[in-house]
């Protein structure tokens, strides 16, 4: 099944918000409620259609929840999200009326406006006998251009 | 009754005696009479201490190795002036800074904190072009000033708190991040180089190993805001 990818992913979550930060990249993720418990249990090595076949016991489940599911964990792939990993055997924990809150919308949004406020640290990110690299002059172009 | 001072000068030091005497030299160049000094020496085992008694109007305090958060907490705590100047021990400023960033705050009421230009240099003052200008700056993507170069009304810190203690280094890139998140305008910049900040193999920002992922829980909370403000 699948596990965090934490080699390249920070993930945290609160109050049924996941956010998930790359740290190679500065993208960031915002999951809504409904995805966040779905992304939990993924993480948590639940198998994928043992939470979709949890899902449909919640009455109010549309009929291609299983898709939704799928969809989900595909789009968490893309994003390399999750990773493979071993199975988990354990109860599920997802609440119903937070899914049926989010119409069994499972949302996976991609924020990409703090990539340069996480990626650099100009303030910090210096070289001991030069200073900024690449050095960059008053114009602020390189040295070299 | 005493009265409170205008700017409080708080200078943060650990094992910087070799250099503290250049950074109080260039607050007094200043010349900006209404001030306070105030150094916390964050367990120095140098000779910070002996160096301070040449001035003894400079509040001295200090406190057990708690790390550059803490002592700059230590210095907020002290300081009873309207508007705050951080400058670390083993930088300095040039003069004119407090002057022009006071009367920048005259012109533009609404600005909380303003930042200067400013150069690294090395300790043997080679300076190799490192410098952050305007032209260089994308301003609201990134934090390209440190604190150094700032003037900060204290009513910041008062409504935004301090640094935090768990960050060995990099404590004001979250500050900053807090303010941005919170929607103060870190855009007041005078364009022209205010303060010299000092490479050399004790900066922490070379000593201390703490990856941006190390970071990353600590600005997370910023982030989620931001989701949720859809």
């Amino acid at each position: 099944m699948y596990k965090l990818n934490d080699s390249e992913m920070f993930s945290d979550i609160t109050d049924n918000v996941a956010v998930i930060i790359n740290a190679q990249t500065g993208v960031y993720y915002g999951m809504n409620a409904a995805g966040t418990l779905v992304y939990k249990s993924l993480i948590e090595g639940a198998d994928v259609k043992k939470i979709a076949g949890h899902l449909k016991t919640i009455p109010q489940a549309p009929a291609d929840i299983d898709t939704r599911v799928d969809a989900f964990v595909k789009e968490l792939l893309n994003k390399n999200i999750i990773v493979e990993g071993p199975t988990v055997q354990a109860d599920l924990a997802i609440d119903g009326s937070v899914l049926a809150k989010d119409n069994f919308e499972l949302k996976v949004g991609e924020y990409l406006d703090a990539q340069e406020l996480l990626l650099a640290d100009p303030i910090h990110d210096v070289e001991k006998e030069e200073g900024w690299n690449p050095i960059l002059k008053e114009n602020g172009k390189k040295e070299n251009e | 009754m005493n009265k409170s001072p205008l700017i409080s000068v708080l200078i943060p030091s650990y094992n910087c005696g070799r250099y503290i005497k250049q950074a109080l030299e260039s607050v007094y160049a200043q010349n900006c009479g209404d001030i306070e000094i105030i150094v916390v020496d964050d367990g120095s085992q140098d000779d910070t201490k002996e160096v301070l008694k040449q001035y003894p109007e400079v509040k001295y305090v200090y406190q057990n190795h708690q790390g550059i958060s803490a002592a700059r907490n230590n210095c907020l705590k002290n300081a009873k002036g309207a508007y705050i100047a951080f400058l670390d021990a083993d930088d300095y400023w040039t003069e004119g800074k407090l002057k022009d960033q006071l009367k920048y705050f005259d012109e533009h009421p609404e600005c909380r904190i303003v930042f200067t230009a400013f150069e690294n240099f090395t300790e043997n003052e080679g300076l190799k072009t490192s410098k952050m200008v305007r032209d260089e700056i994308d301003f609201g993507k990134t934090f390209k000033f440190p604190i150094q170069s700032a003037l900060i009304k204290k009513e910041v810190f008062e409504k935004y708190g301090c640094f935090m203690t768990e960050l060995p280094i990099k404590e004001d890139t979250e500050f900053f991040y807090r303010l941005q998140f919170n929607g103060v305008d870190l855009n007041h910049f005078i364009d022209k180089v205010y303060c010299r900040r000092r490479l050399h193999e004790k900066n922490s920002t070379f000593t201390v190993n703490f990856p941006m992922k190390s970071f990353l829980p600590f600005v997370v909370k910023y982030l989620r805001k931001n989701i949720m403000k859809g």
